[in-house]
């Protein structure tokens, strides 16, 4: 069996930030406020959690009058399994994540 | 949303691949929920994702061009030294006129002549690395098949090397007076080269598979 390979400390960010409320939808600028991660950094990560099945996406209507729908972001099954995985490999190699989590 | 910002995030919609503008669509949505300069900040991350996204399926980290990025390289690199081959041999000046009488007329007698006829014969010599490398260039072009014979490489490797830095000591030591290396020659006829060839022997290294390859000879019409 192959063995899984570990993600950065920066996708152990976003994954803990992801797993922190699991079925709440998370848009791009909390998760970027929240994993202390740029944009730049944050899409291209939700975009190959994404491609992999780990993520699930959809557009929220906005609350706020004249403005666009959100582009919204939460694990899937699987993405909850890999993370729970990557944090066993992380705690297992004593990798911390890449910054302190704001609410942890 | 100021203009800055408007038209960063749209430079970013048109270099973001076409299959992945819905997390462009998604990056500039947000933004609408930001301030002015955290939006200004966000619509940078959103060039700088879109950049990513368009060369991320360039960098195979192996190397491996399309065989028309190769036909550039080696008409870049081998074509011009061949032509600068081919003057040095056989141009109007080039070393085939050189009689042992016109040697000893117009170059011993010079200041650096002496220099300047050994480098000439040299340059006819190792020059040879133009033509072999088009024919190697111009056979992985077609074929699609790399030089496998690794010596013969980092030979030709060695001898542009060498030459440039042996020749450049050379002329500081009994090259004509007021000698000076030219940075565009020695980047134009070796570092070209050099960097075509260590690319080549790379590719020989490890064979692409054939089928993702794109035969330069199809597809243009």
């Amino acid at each position: 069996m192959p063995r899984a390979r570990r993600s950065s400390g920066q996708t152990l960010t976003l994954l803990r930030c992801l797993m922190d409320q699991p079925r709440k939808w998370h848009h791009g600028y909390e998760l970027s406020k929240d994993a202390q991660l740029l944009s730049g950094t944050l899409y291209p990560m939700l975009m190959r959690l994404s491609d992999r099945g780990f993520l699930e996406h959809k557009w929220l209507p906005s609350q706020e009058t004249g403005k666009p729908p959100r582009h919204v972001y939460r694990l899937t099954a699987r993405g909850m399994a890999h993370a729970r995985e990557q944090f066993e490999l992380s705690d297992a190699a004593g990798v911390r994540p890449q910054r302190s989590l704001s609410r942890t | 949303m100021n203009a800055l910002t408007s038209a960063l995030l749209a430079l970013a919609g048109r270099i973001m691949p076409p299959g992945q503008r819905e997390w462009h669509r998604a990056m500039q949505a947000e933004s609408a929920y930001l301030t002015a300069p955290a939006a200004l900040a966000w619509s940078i991350g959103a060039l700088i994702t879109a950049i990513r996204q368009r060369f991320m399926p360039m960098n195979t980290g192996d190397f491996h061009v399309s065989r028309w990025v190769m036909l550039v390289e080696i008409v870049g690199a081998f074509g011009l030294l061949t032509l600068a081959w081919l003057e040095i041999s056989f141009g109007a000046s080039g070393v085939i006129h050189h009689t042992p009488a016109i040697i000893g007329k117009y170059y011993l007698p010079t200041p650096g002549g002496t220099y300047i006829i050994v480098m000439l014969l040299i340059s006819a010599i190792s020059g040879l690395i133009g033509p072999i490398g088009l024919l190697l260039g111009l056979r992985y072009a077609w074929l699609g098949r790399a030089p496998r014979n690794r010596a013969l490489m980092i030979s030709m490797i060695a001898v542009l090397l060498l030459q440039s830095v042996v020749g450049t000591i050379a002329g500081f030591l009994v090259g004509p007076p007021g000698f000076r290396p030219s940075i565009g020659l020695t980047v134009l006829f070796v570092l070209m080269p050099v960097g075509v060839l260590w690319h080549l022997m790379h590719l020989g290294r490890t064979e692409p598979d054939p089928a993702s390859l794109t035969p330069a000879g199809s597809g243009a019409g």
